[in-house]
């Protein structure tokens, strides 16, 4: 793992990641729900007037017109593939990986979903007299489901392989020297950028006047509303920002309210660096994470990282300003740990 | 940030914790702004009181390095930003002495003796003059 910096997508390779991903996340939901669209409108003439658009445990028990249909295939057959693409796109740049890849797999996915699900339900409703004899829908949502895992796989496949660059090692700045007798230790916070932070206090915000409409209205659900606008609260405050200290004992991250939290004793810590990450190209986003690698961490932006391999699992890290130093004196009490006076493994060689 | 600790040391504990913030602001680790973290975080990575963490965070006020305000915690003060505009000369300075075979002891006996006669009467500032 020394070089890291070969390791760059090759430019050839990024770009064909690029257009094959344009293709299954943009082009491959714009064809699919613009022939959806267009033999639902051949069907309007052999439809009711009022369609089945709910179906809840004893069959149908919701009807409305057919344009219900239309608005939710073009919401979830164009809109939400379009919001993942452009997202994706924003948020990798350069850093292309797994998690672009399973976006653009999940965006063509939908669309197929939506259109069998709509043109599904509506089949069975063709040439149908009365409205009390819709059939199931069973069969409709399981052909769905199927729709979304092919033309999901199908997508994947077409999408070349990207490894995410592996974080590339920073240098350490200097080594930390322990005097004997002397405790060193290493205490920095991690937080969640401001942006960030500031954009999810305004959808919370949104969610508690949503609640507060909700409830106030007597509209159905707000209780469920509140009970998301709590956890979504609980959540933010226990991970915006974390505490790191490095002791003699070993690495240890704390939340803010004191979880989720994770310990990791000196024993079981086999070398620590410091490493420039990509959320995006290596994790899939923002938060407490798990690598497509089996790495996992606290990503809060890009950047230096403190990553600690670990001696039976993956390698944990988390991002951190500072990492050089923090990651530095990990290494100093390892490397204090392995001296031979400290370890006594039974090979007869120590004299102590 | 990094903070060294040395039970066996002469030096006061709170003394120990007060120069390692020091130098780290004099490294540049620490900048005007910044956020200490809270005492207990500190004294429990440190395994020692908690009042001895908090006794270097007010020396560090005294000095005018550090701001104390209740609820927000200890904040790297904005006076302490020439603290590291002065790291190059300091490091010069103890190199050469060390050279010449001076010890950081004496050498901070010097300028502690030189500071004193010139101005006296104003070693540091009080808070209070801030306010109004």
């Amino acid at each position: 793992m020394t070089t890291h910096d070969l390791t760059r997508t090759p430019p050839a390779l990024l770009r064909r990641a690029r257009v094959r991903f344009f293709l299954v996340a943009l082009v491959v939901p714009v064809l699919i729900t613009a022939a959806a669209v267009i033999v639902l409108l051949t069907w309007l003439p052999t439809l009711p007037e009022q369609v089945a658009t709910h179906w809840g445990m004893n069959g149908a028990d919701a009807f409305g017109p057919v344009s219900v249909y239309l608005w939710m295939l073009l919401a979830i057959g164009l809109g939400i593939p379009l919001l993942m693409a452009v997202t994706t796109l924003l948020a990798v740049g350069a850093h292309w990986g797994g998690a672009a890849r399973l976006m653009g797999a999940l965006a063509a996915g939908m669309a197929a979903f939506a259109a069998v699900t709509t043109l599904g339900s509506l089949w069975i409703q063709r040439d149908l007299v009365d409205t009390t004899r819709v059939p199931g829908i069973g069969g409709v949502v399981a052909v769905s489901f199927a729709a979304l895992l092919l033309v999901g796989a199908a997508a994947w496949a077409v999408q070349p392989r990207v490894r995410p660059e592996a974080g590339r090692t920073l240098q350490a700045r200097h080594v930390i020297d322990i005097a004997q007798g002397e405790r060193v230790v290493w205490v920095a916070t991690t937080s969640m950028p401001r942006g960030a932070l500031l954009f999810l206090i305004v959808v919370l915000l949104g969610l508690v006047a949503l609640a507060g409409y909700m409830l106030g209205t007597g509209v159905a659900g707000g209780g469920i509303v509140a009970v998301v606008v709590v956890l979504v609260a609980l959540a933010l405050a226990a991970t915006a920002s974390f505490r790191v200290t490095i002791t003699p004992e070993g690495f240890a991250a704390r939340g803010r309210l004191g979880w989720p939290r994770i310990r990791i004793p000196l024993d079981q810590i086999v070398s620590a660096r410091a490493v420039d990450i990509s959320p995006f190209g290596e994790f899939g986003g923002w938060g407490w994470r798990i690598a497509v690698d089996g790495r996992s961490g606290i990503v809060m932006r890009r950047g230096s990282a403190i990553e600690v391999s670990r001696r039976d699992r993956r390698p944990f890290l988390v991002t951190i300003d500072g990492a050089e130093e923090g990651a530095a004196l990990l290494q100093a009490y390892v490397d204090r740990g392995q001296a031979p006076t400290g370890s006594a493994s039974g090979t007869g060689e120590v004299t102590a | 940030m990094l903070i060294r600790v040395d039970a066996d040391s002469p030096r006061a504990l709170y003394d120990q914790v007060a120069a390692s913030i020091r130098s780290d602001i004099l490294a540049g680790v620490l900048s005007p702004g910044d956020r200490l973290p809270a005492a207990r975080d500190v004294a429990e990575a440190l395994e020692i009181n908690q009042h001895t963490v908090l006794h270097a965070y007010q020396r560090l006020r005294d000095e005018g390095l550090v701001d104390l305000r209740r609820g927000r915690g200890a904040v790297i003060a904005a006076t302490a930003a020439p603290l590291a505009e002065l790291a190059h000369d300091i490091e010069e300075l103890v190199r050469r002495a060390a050279a010449l075979g001076v010890s950081v002891d004496t050498l901070a006996g010097i300028v502690h003796a030189h500071r004193d006669p010139r101005n006296a009467p104003a070693p540091s500032a009080p808070p209070e003059e801030d306010s109004p």
